[in-house]
């Protein structure tokens, strides 16, 4: 794990100007852009599950962030060699060993490696995490969590920098490959989604900033369109809502490819797609983009 | 060289004949002893003192001797540890050379030091072919307490990066399943993908050719498949070839750049018309590292593509009795669709509960492998004691691609299904050849 590390180090660092985030590997920080817990978990809940992949006892630093208010409460989890941990957001956990509060609300979760007295690249690229995010009506969507890998030794600070030097930088580009719209206007239940968290946050001072999302968009002839929309903090947009040309009648195939990126600062995104599996048959499923070119940012925790 | 030796002998005779006239003339010590008789002994050690002083020696070739055998002894130790080398312990530090030249420059300089060793410098070039990190996967068994998992080595192929082969382990057509295939090329030239399912049943392959234009996004019904005739593109249907398949493609181009290998990404949206369950999955993806055109041999081998994974990490929910049971998809990293050899291989499991407590599990299988959770006890609430597990899957002859799908009861007891894409350690070789 330690070589591997330092290899992971030398290659993002030697080339770390405008790169990715590369994803499933070990990793410092943690992102999950969306968090649902809806009518107290009866309605939809969200089950997060985080695992230790190293054989050192790990102490976390978490921080919830509600899409409503923009400002953080955090928590600390610990977890023993290679522990899988998990637990229902509308419910937490309550051990010997960490304490997690409940969440009510829309929003997204970030966890931090804090190291103890070994703050080596190692004893940071540790972790990763999914979760599932499910409803009464049997739709689910999982995804795993955007990973940012340390790149060079030493300890947790409160400014998290997100700039290819300290972490590897947020993502520049995402694409997505999205089913358009089945029909205009467009059927419940059958609507894309876009799930949008900033990847650089200041929630010690809790200034969130807004930012437009632009978005370029190919349909299967190569044919190109644009859209843009505005977001502070977090949201959740029906593709639709967003611009009619996510609709098949304006797309003019059934799938299209979306380019997103954040204007003022860097974004992380998700979609959800939904669809008509058969006529009455809604299905949904979790969408996560490919990456493309990196840009820095900072996430400061109180 | 030979007037050199003349010119020596003639100042060492001249210097003889010195001394023994300054001999021979009696000295003030014997005229004060009073003896007129030569005392040849002190002349012979007077000899010997001054050529001991000159130091000029008849036989200049000794001078270097003794230094060079003192190096010979000094430098024996040094080389022990560069010989163990081939030892696992070291090839992770072969492993390190192949992608830190710095690191090799440091073992040179190490060596450099015994300056006479010159020539062993040439052992440096030895090392470059053994970073294929061939030995790697050898299983051991660690001293904390893990089973046949030792330290992974090497480093996994970085995901969701614009990629040149990509796999999907899981497509379903077997009604009421299909299976959405998306493809997405993300750059700004057109791009030619040569792609193969290939079924479980038998491992028999059925190949295609896709054609992307810049940035264009495709799908299709794996059941149905495809056909487009402006870009020459033709996806046979899945419908009679088989029910259970797995496809791999690669971007197919002469262009040796990089920035036209890596710029494919895909996923699937395994369905269930019936019920509307999904499986939505990113498809695996390997970066092309090193220039050069497509040939239909795919070597992940860490230089030409990334590596295969050499551990998969799973987060699975323990099956509840009577619930419902998750699966685990496996397929073999390396494929010789030439031959048409099958790959077999045993994968060996590992899985940590929540207290740390760890079981282990095996199977094998050949080609594709879909395994229900519930058929392995230690994942079962009872015996893992929590609702969730860590399982670390390695496969011990072939490096393994996975996926693992989570099913579980939601409210009201809803069943709800969902992909849940592996965490990746370690790097291992393999590789995939095309017809």
């Amino acid at each position: 794990m330690p070589a591997i590390a330092a290899l992971l180090v030398l290659l993002w660092s030697q080339g770390a100007a405008a790169d990715s985030p590369p994803q499933r590997l070990p990793s410092a920080v943690l992102i999950w852009p969306l968090i649902v817990v809806e009518g107290g978990g009866s309605i939809t809940d969200t089950q997060i599950e985080l695992v230790n992949l190293s054989r050192r006892q790990l102490l976390l630093g978490c921080i919830y962030v509600p899409s409503s208010s923009c400002s953080g409460f955090d928590f600390q989890v610990r977890l023993t060699p290679n522990q899988p941990i998990s637990w229902l957001a509308s419910r937490g956990v309550f051990s010997s060993m960490s304490a997690v509060p409940p969440f009510n609300g829309s929003g997204e979760l970030k966890c931090f490696v804090e190291p103890g007295d070994d703050e080596s690249v190692a004893a940071h690229n540790t972790i990763q995490g999914r979760a599932a995010v499910f409803g009464a009506d049997g739709q689910t969507i999982g995804y795993s969590a955007v990973g940012f890998l340390r790149l060079v030794d030493g300890p947790l600070t409160n400014e998290i920098s997100l700039d290819g030097q300290t972490y590897t930088q947020c993502p520049d580009e995402q694409h997505f490959v999205f089913i358009a719209s089945q029909s205009d206007p467009p059927i419940a239940g059958a609507e894309s989604e876009l799930v949008i968290a900033s990847c650089a946050e200041d929630l010690e001072n809790l200034t969130p900033k807004p930012t437009v999302i632009q978005f370029q968009i190919f349909n299967e002839f190569e044919e190109q369109f644009s859209a843009s929309t505005s977001v502070t903090c977090s949201a959740r947009r029906l593709l639709p809502q967003i611009s009619h040309i996510f609709t098949r009648a304006a797309l003019g195939t059934e799938t299209g490819h979306v380019v997103l990126r954040g204007v003022q600062q860097p974004v992380l995104a998700l979609v959800v797609d939904r669809f008509l599996a058969a006529p009455g048959v809604p299905a949904t499923a979790g969408n996560e983009p490919a990456l493309r070119g990196g840009r820095s940012a900072e996430i400061r925790i109180p | 060289m030979r007037r050199g030796r003349v010119m020596k002998s003639v100042i060492v005779g001249v210097g003889v004949l010195a001394v023994l006239v300054m001999a021979l003339t009696p000295p003030v010590f014997a005229q004060t002893s009073g003896s007129d008789s030569i005392d040849w002994t002190r002349v012979m050690r007077a000899l010997g003192n001054a050529l001991n002083s000159w130091r000029l020696s008849p036989f200049p070739r000794r001078t270097p001797t003794p230094i060079r055998t003192r190096t010979a002894t000094v430098a024996a130790p040094q080389s022990t540890p560069t010989r163990t080398v081939p030892t696992p312990t070291s090839t992770r530090v072969l492993t390190a050379t192949r992608t830190l030249p710095p690191a090799t420059r440091t073992r040179t300089a190490t060596r450099t030091g015994t300056v006479t060793r010159t020539p062993t410098i040439t052992r440096t070039p030895s090392l470059t072919p053994s970073p294929r990190p061939t030995s790697t996967p050898v299983p051991t068994t660690s001293n904390d307490g893990q089973i046949a998992f030792g330290e992974a080595e090497g480093i996994p192929p970085a995901q969701k990066l614009a990629s040149a082969f990509v796999v999907f382990p899981y497509l379903v057509t077997k009604p009421p399943f299909d299976t959405r295939i998306e493809l997405m090329n993300m750059s700004n030239r057109e791009i030619g993908l040569q792609c193969f399912y290939v079924r479980e049943s038998d491992c028999a392959e059925i190949g295609f050719f896709v054609a992307l234009t810049a940035n264009q996004p495709l799908s299709w019904n794996a059941f149905d498949g495809v056909s487009n005739t402006l870009t020459r593109t033709r996806v046979p249907p899945l419908d009679t070839f088989g029910s259970f398949a797995e496809l791999k493609c690669a971007v197919d181009t002469n262009l040796p750049e990089l920035s036209a290998q890596n710029v494919l990404q895909g996923r699937a949206i395994v369905v269930d018309r019936s019920n509307g369950e999904t499986v939505g999955y990113g498809a695996v993806g390997f970066q092309r590292l090193s220039p050069g055109g497509y040939n239909g041999v795919v070597d992940l081998d860490g230089f030409t593509y990334e590596s295969c994974p050499e551990r998969l990490h799973f987060q699975v929910l323990t099956v509840g009795s009577g619930g419902p049971s998750s699966s685990l998809i496996t397929v073999p990293c390396a494929q010789d669709l030439l031959t048409q050899t099958p790959t077999e291989t045993v994968v060996q499991m590992q899985i940590v509960n929540e207290f740390e407590q760890v079981f282990s599990s095996s199977y094998r299988f050949k080609c594709l492998s879909s395994q229900s959770l519930g058929k392995f006890i230690t994942l079962t609430k009872s015996v893992a004691g929590g609702n969730s597990a860590h399982l670390i899957i390695r496969g011990v002859s072939t490096p393994l691609i996975g996926l693992a799908i989570d099913r579980f009861t939601g409210q009201g007891n809803t069943l709800h299904t969902t992909a849940n894409e592996p965490f990746l350690e370690g790097g291992r070789p393999a590789t995939v050849i095309f017809p």
